[in-house]
Parts: structure tokens; C-alpha cells; sequence
């Protein structure tokens, strides 16, 4: 076993004044209830995207926010988010500003997915929720205005997690094909043994809450060995036939080599996966949407997504 | 399988306009507010024996659930091949603040509606008025600015706003309507030209329809103005289908932005040939 890394003064400098300077509370119960209490919505969004409500019908309905760039006319690639949050907390709201970039900017419709939260609705509800927006989204393309075919996941954190997870459920099931897959830092794997995991002064997202997360998403599966691939993808073993993938992570963000190995997993298997790893970052970097190494996080998802997008419309 | 709309498909224009799109379309959406109208256009054109097949749809194009439902329904029918919107109110018809709702808010949310339907064979045509081109034949700011943006929050307030209290008065609230109409083709051909899709309008003049008539019981103005017309008569539906036609068909596959008067020559009389104003 490696010796444990203290990754505190790894963080890149840009970072430190906001990263830095307070340490983000743990969460646990206590913590999960003041953070929902929180508003998630952004106060300045871009009057150049139209977002619409809807209900996905179900037992219980799905909220599902669709956004499209206001002058973007006929059939779009489309994008459905989800967001991070351990599991735990979160709301769609946290989606609105990316989609406000990638509206306009690729010419994609967003769809963002108001998933139940776990410890209430653990395994298999947020998934099922996720799955069933997804569904309708398909099933409603022509309404929305999306082109079935260029159809993709996107998701951070623990909806990096629920992301990866559909694209399991999407291949396997054969109802919807997934043209692509977006991961930002994403929460993988229930068993927490790898050293990036067991570092010392993890910022935003620690060991405690890395547990507290995956404990209350688990519920009475934590800790056995009869975790679902579909509820940890870290777990899954066949990966061949999944779409092309791109996995993204800060080198101090926790979730490094669980994300690192489900990457190398992917190209292992035969499906195109790009990986960024970026020194100095942690998790949940774009709360400093400002600094150099979190702007190239952010243009290296814009470029691999353009490129995605460039392959389905020549193909 | 292409789909048709045309709304006011009931009478007048709307339903000249029907006849000729039941050739062009699979399937031809026929729109009106009034049930029994609608039910006995869509009879006629049926037993005319028209290739598409008729859907007829009940629905006022104020409702912004309706046209919601409306694209739906086009979404799940085939590729939008060709709107016809010629639904509207008169200056009889309705108050000021109706006219401006329907005309021009009704139109900015079918079109907007139209986006996702939009396919490089979509053609869109919108009917505007002769009035606009008449009584407000130039610029107009700062009134243009919220004209432009019609499915703005509190719209008919801003609009009351800049152009002052006379357009409670509900001629001037259809001239401006129209005139927003025209406006907004030429926006919109910029968004549906993305995916190679067009939008024009027909304006049309002097027409013999049932709205024409309960107009010209109303206003002196009517018989002068046919009168003034080049072509001493009024003009009927299916002259203005032919030109709507025309602007929807394969034969007008590079025209998009633009106006078709379909007028007998009025406005070129009025502004051009040493009219006066009325």
C-alpha cells in the first residue's frame, strides 16, 4: 500500500482563496437537512435560453426542465444532466448556468432531471427516476425538437455516478440508444479503497461523506457484496459496448482513481473513452468557474462534446 | 407522410387556403375556434375528395396550452411541410387588448411552437394586413422595440406604453398587430433559414370574405379603398390561397423574409401613384 497523501497543499493556487480559506462542513444527517433548506436556483440566467417544466408521468412524476437556446430552430442533439450531490442533496436548479452555456454554444437541447434524493429514495429510485426522463425524452424527441439519434448523458458527482449507471441501464435494456457520455468527477465506487479516497485533507468532499453518501444511497445494501452494477457502475465488469465515453477529474479530488480505472476499463473494453486528469484540482472545482486549470476542466468538456456532436452529424 | 396546418381553416381566406394545401400534404391540421364551422369546412373538403387527410382541431390561438397541443400532435403525424396561419381578428371582432393577443401574440407563440418542427421543408405563411402597410408605412421607434418582442411579460401594457392610448381604439390596435406581423416574419427568417426553412407573410387587401363584409358595414373607408384599388373590385379568398399557396410551394423554394401583397394593386396606388391616406 502506498504511503497516504495529504493533498491539502496540492490545491492549485487559484483555488485557495475560496477552497482554502474555510473548510466545507462534512455531511451527514444533520448536515444534508440545512443544505436542502439552501436554494440552488442561479439568479442571472441567460434570457437566450427558453426553459420549460414538465412532468414525467410515473409513479411518482418526474420534474424535468428542458432548455433550449431561443433562436435554435429544427432537431438537436440533446443532452440529458444530471446533478451532483452525493446522493444526498442537490436539486435541477444546479443545472441551469452549464446549460445556459452549452444551449446557445453547441446548439443542444438540455434536459435536467429532478431526481429523488437518497437517504428517502435509495437505490433503485434516483436511478429509476433518471431512467424514466430519459425515456421520455426519447420518446418525445420529435415534440421537443431533438434528434433522437444524438442523444447523450451528462452528470457530476454522484450524477456522474447515476450517469454512468444509466448508460449500464440504457445498453442493456435497448430501449434508448446513448450516442454519448459525459463524466465531471464522478462518484463510482461503493467500496472506498482506493488511495485517492484515503488521502488526507480532501477538499469539499471527504471520507465522511464520501461514506455518509454512499451509505444512504445504499440502504440496507451498504456494505454487503451484493451491491448492483447499476448502483455502483465501479462494479460492473463487462463495459464493452457502452457509448463513447469522456471522464473527467481533478488529480486531488478523491474520486480520482475510481474514475481513472473505470476510464482505463472503458478503452479496455473497446469503447472510446477520453480522460482528463488536471493537477491542482479537487472535487467540485467549478465552484472557481474563474481560475486557468478549472477553465480548462471546462474546455475540455466543451471541445470533446463538440466533437462528439461533429461525429453524429457526419455520420 | 407531410403535415399541413392552416388555422382559421373555418371561412375566408383560411379555408380557400385549406382547399388548396388538402393537394399539397399527407395529412392537412385544420384549425379553427369555432367547432361547428370547422366540422362542416372540414365535410366540404372531404367530399371534395382532396389527397391529405383531414384532422380537424379545435383550438383558439390565444390558448398557449392549445398550440402547445397542437405541435404535439403535428410531432407525432409527420414532418411540418406547411403552415397557412390565417386566424384572426378584425377590428369588429374583439377589444384592443384580444386583437394584439391574437394577432400577434397568437402568431409569435404558433411560430415559436413551429421551432421544433422546423425541417429544411417547412414553409410558414402568416397573414398580416393591408392596414399596416397604409397607415404605418414607416418607422416607428421606439413603439418597433416592444413591438418586437410580443411574447414579452406585460407585453400589452408596454405596448399601450409606447404608442399611447389611441390604440385602445381597435383599428389601430389590428393596424399595429399586422404591423408586428410583418415584423416578425423577417426575424423569423432568420431562425427557421438554421435548418433551411421559410417564413414569409401574405397581405392581403380588399377581400371579399365574411370578415371583410362586417368590416365594411362598419367603416366608410372600405368601399373607398376598393374603390382605390388598381383593379376596381375586391379581390376574393382564393386569390390570397393562390399567392399563400404559391409562398408555401416548392416553386418559391429561395423566397423567405418577405411580404406578398395580394392587394389588386392598393398599396402601390396609395403610395406610389398619388393617393392619399385615408
Amino acid at each position: 500500500m502506498s504511503t497516504v497523501v495529504n493533498v491539502k497543499n496540492l490545491l492549485d493556487p487559484e483555488l485557495r482563496p475560496v477552497l482554502g480559506a474555510f473548510e466545507l462542513p462534512a455531511v451527514d444527517a444533520a448536515g444534508v437537512a440545512a443544505m436542502r433548506s439552501a436554494s440552488f436556483a442561479s439568479p442571472d440566467l441567460s434570457d437566450a435560453v427558453v426553459r420549460t417544466e414538465h412532468q414525467v408521468p410515473g409513479d411518482p412524476p418526474v420534474a424535468v426542465r428542458v432548455h433550449r437556446a431561443k433562436e435554435a430552430v429544427g432537431l438537436l442533439p440533446a443532452i440529458v444532466t444530471i446533478h451532483g450531490g452525493g446522493y444526498v442533496i442537490g436539486s435541477y436548479d444546479m443545472d441551469s448556468p452549464l446549460l445556459d452555456r452549452w444551449c446557445p454554444g453547441l446548439r443542444v437541447v438540455g434536459v435536467s432531471v429532478e431526481y429523488r434524493l437518497a437517504p428517502e429514495t435509495p437505490y433503485p429510485g434516483p436511478l429509476d427516476d433518471c431512467y424514466a426522463a430519459l425515456r421520455w425524452t426519447y420518446d418525445n424527441a420529435a415534440e421537443l425538437g431533438i434528434d433522437k439519434d444524438r442523444l447523450g448523458v451528462y452528470g457530476l458527482s454522484a450524477g456522474g455516478g447515476l450517469a454512468a449507471a444509466l448508460a449500464l441501464l440504457a445498453r442493456d435494456r435497448g430501449e434508448v440508444p446513448l450516442a454519448f457520455v459525459l463524466l465531471d468527477c464522478p462518484m463510482l465506487d461503493d467500496r472506498q479503497q482506493t488511495p485517492s479516497i484515503g488521502s488526507e485533507g480532501l477538499y469539499v468532499w471527504g471520507q465522511a461523506s464520501n461514506e455518509f453518501g454512499w451509505r444512504s444511497y445504499l440502504g440496507d445494501l451498504y456494505g454487503s457484496d451484493e451491491i448492483p452494477p447499476y448502483a455502483a457502475a465501479a462494479r460492473e465488469a463487462e463495459l464493452a459496448g457502452l457509448p463513447p465515453t469522456c471522464v473527467i477529474v481533478g488529480a486531488i479530488d478523491g474520486f480520482r482513481d475510481e474514475d481513472i480505472d473505470y476510464a482505463q476499463r472503458l478503452n479496455q473494453a473497446g469503447v472510446p473513452c477520453e480522460l482528463h486528469v488536471i493537477a491542482g484540482l479537487p472535487h467540485a472545482y467549478l465552484l472557481v468557474p474563474a481560475a486557468a486549470a478549472v477553465q480548462l476542466a471546462m474546455h475540455n468538456m466543451d471541445d470533446w462534446l463538440a466533437r462528439q456532436l461533429a461525429r453524429l452529424t457526419s455520420s | 407522410m407531410t403535415v399541413g396546418i392552416v388555422t382559421g381553416a373555418g371561412r375566408g381566406m383560411g379555408a380557400a387556403c385549406a382547399a388548396r394545401l388538402a393537394d399539397m400534404v399527407d395529412v392537412l391540421v385544420l384549425v379553427d375556434r369555432d367547432e361547428v364551422l370547422l366540422a362542416t369546412q372540414a365535410d366540404m373538403l372531404a367530399s371534395a375528395g382532396h389527397r391529405a387527410q383531414l384532422e380537424p382541431f379545435v383550438l383558439d390561438v390565444k390558448d398557449e396550452g392549445g398550440v402547445t397541443r397542437l405541435a404535439a400532435r403535428v410531432a407525432e403525424l409527420g414532418p411540418l411541410r406547411a403552415v397557412a396561419h390565417a386566424a384572426g381578428l378584425s377590428p369588429t371582432m374583439a377589444d384592443w387588448r384580444e386583437i394584439l393577443t391574437v394577432n400577434l401574440v397568437g402568431t409569435a407563440r404558433l411560430v415559436q411552437a413551429c421551432h421544433v418542427l422546423a425541417v429544411p421543408e417547412t414553409a410558414v405563411v402568416c397573414f398580416a394586413s393591408v392596414a399596416a402597410l397604409l397607415a404605418l408605412d414607416q418607422g416607428h421607434l421606439p413603439a418597433d422595440v416592444v413591438l418586437d418582442d410580443p411574447l414579452a411579460d406585460g407585453f400589452l401594457e408596454k405596448i399601450r406604453e409606447a404608442v399611447g392610448p389611441e390604440i385602445e381604439d381597435t383599428g389601430m390596435a389590428y393596424t399595429w398587430s399586422k404591423r408586428g406581423v410583418h415584423r416578425l416574419v423577417r426575424r423569423e427568417a432568420v431562425r427557421f433559414g438554421q435548418v433551411g426553412a421559410r417564413i414569409c407573410s401574405v397581405t392581403p387587401g380588399m377581400i371579399d370574405t365574411p370578415m371583410g363584409r362586417q368590416e365594411a358595414e362598419a367603416r366608410d373607408t372600405s368601399a373607398m379603398l376598393v374603390d382605390m384599388s388598381p383593379i376596381h373590385r375586391e379581390g376574393l379568398p382564393d386569390e390570397v390561397a393562390a399567392g399563400a399557396t404559391f409562398l408555401l410551394s416548392d416553386e418559391a423554394s429561395f423566397i423567405s423574409g418577405i411580404d406578398l401583397p395580394v392587394d389588386g394593386g392598393l398599396v402601390a396606388a396609395i403610395q406610389g401613384g398619388g393617393g392619399v391616406l385615408p
